[in-house]
């Protein structure tokens, strides 16, 4: 990389996940830096030394653009790339990141699962004991046992539903909460402007 | 300097620099580079950030020589955030100075 055209090439081939339109503004800049720095008398090897390496300025705009990104459409996809992406960042070691997110999103996982077997143990409930119930409603002499055995049935099987609904929608708010926070975090730590380590 | 020691402070700088006068990349960089040690090309992305959050305007303007050039403008919300950070930059500063100062009078007494 000893000249304008080859750092250029470098910082566009780094950025190839970027669409093509904030790509070309990007390059646009370093293209402006370099046109005046040229004519301020600088020789392209010094721009390019003051510079810093190309991999530093395309880690700092991925990072950015995964946050944006997540930030604008949150989901664990988009959320786990502007981790990952900040971790290229350096400011963070793998096992410091991205295992409490892998941990917490486990979490989230669970909670998610506990709702579900809840509401469908309820409708299990439901459908077993009311068939039962009746039968022993219609076969029993003063059909009282019956009677409350099918509204013990009715009222576990609300319970339980309710308990899992509750789970669930508690859970969503939770891994919403956990997902904003998480990418309120990674761009504070974006404000962080490092010098190449190259 | 210690490399975290800059976070935020180039924002600061950025935003200061145009508090008075719209200024183009170039110009901003090399204010900074003058004075603080840093890389740059890590000054656009900074520049890009600051933009896309709503605290600069950006437009191209003819330039004597050359091709147009894209100047910085703050926004009225770029200079909320500039008094922000103002206020805390001033807060840790007075407060750094005087934790030196107390400690240093203690050592030479």
């Amino acid at each position: 990389m000893r000249n304008k055209e080859e750092y250029l090439k470098e910082l566009e081939r780094l950025l190839y996940r970027l669409p093509k339109e904030e790509r070309d503004d990007i390059l646009y800049d370093y293209q402006e830096h370099f046109t005046i720095g040229l004519q301020q008398g600088l020789t392209e090897a010094e721009i390019i030394q003051k510079l810093g390496h190309p991999k530093a300025i395309a880690r700092e705009l991925l990072a950015s653009y995964h946050i944006q990104k997540a930030k604008s459409d949150v989901s664990f996809d988009n959320v786990l790339r502007a981790v990952i992406a900040t971790i290229g960042l350096g400011f963070f070691n793998l096992v410091f990141l991205l295992g409490p997110f892998l941990a917490i999103t486990g979490i989230i996982i669970a909670l998610y699962a506990v709702a579900f077997s809840l509401i469908t143990a309820a409708i299990a409930v439901l459908l077993a004991e009311p068939l039962s119930g009746l039968f022993h409603f219609q076969f029993s002499a003063f059909g009282l046992e019956g009677i409350s055995k099918w509204l013990v049935s009715l009222f576990s099987s609300m319970i339980l539903g309710g308990l899992g609904v509750l789970i669930g929608i508690g859970t969503i708010y939770i891994s919403k909460g956990f997902y904003s926070l998480t990418l309120k975090y990674l761009q504070s730590n974006l404000k962080m402007i490092t010098k190449s380590e190259e | 300097m210690n490399v975290q020691f800059k976070k935020g402070i180039l924002e600061l700088c950025v935003l200061a620099l145009t508090s008075n006068k719209d200024r183009y990349g170039y110009e901003l960089v090399q204010s900074i580079s003058k004075k603080i040690d840093i890389s740059e090309g890590t000054v656009y992305p900074l520049l890009r950030r600051l933009t896309k959050d709503g605290f600069f305007s950006t437009y191209l303007a003819e330039s004597r020589e050359g091709p147009p050039r894209k100047y910085y403008k703050i926004t009225p919300k770029g200079r909320e955030y500039l008094h922000e950070l103002l206020r805390e930059w001033e807060m840790f500063s007075t407060g750094v100075n005087q934790l030196i100062k107390e400690e240093t009078l203690i050592h030479e007494e």
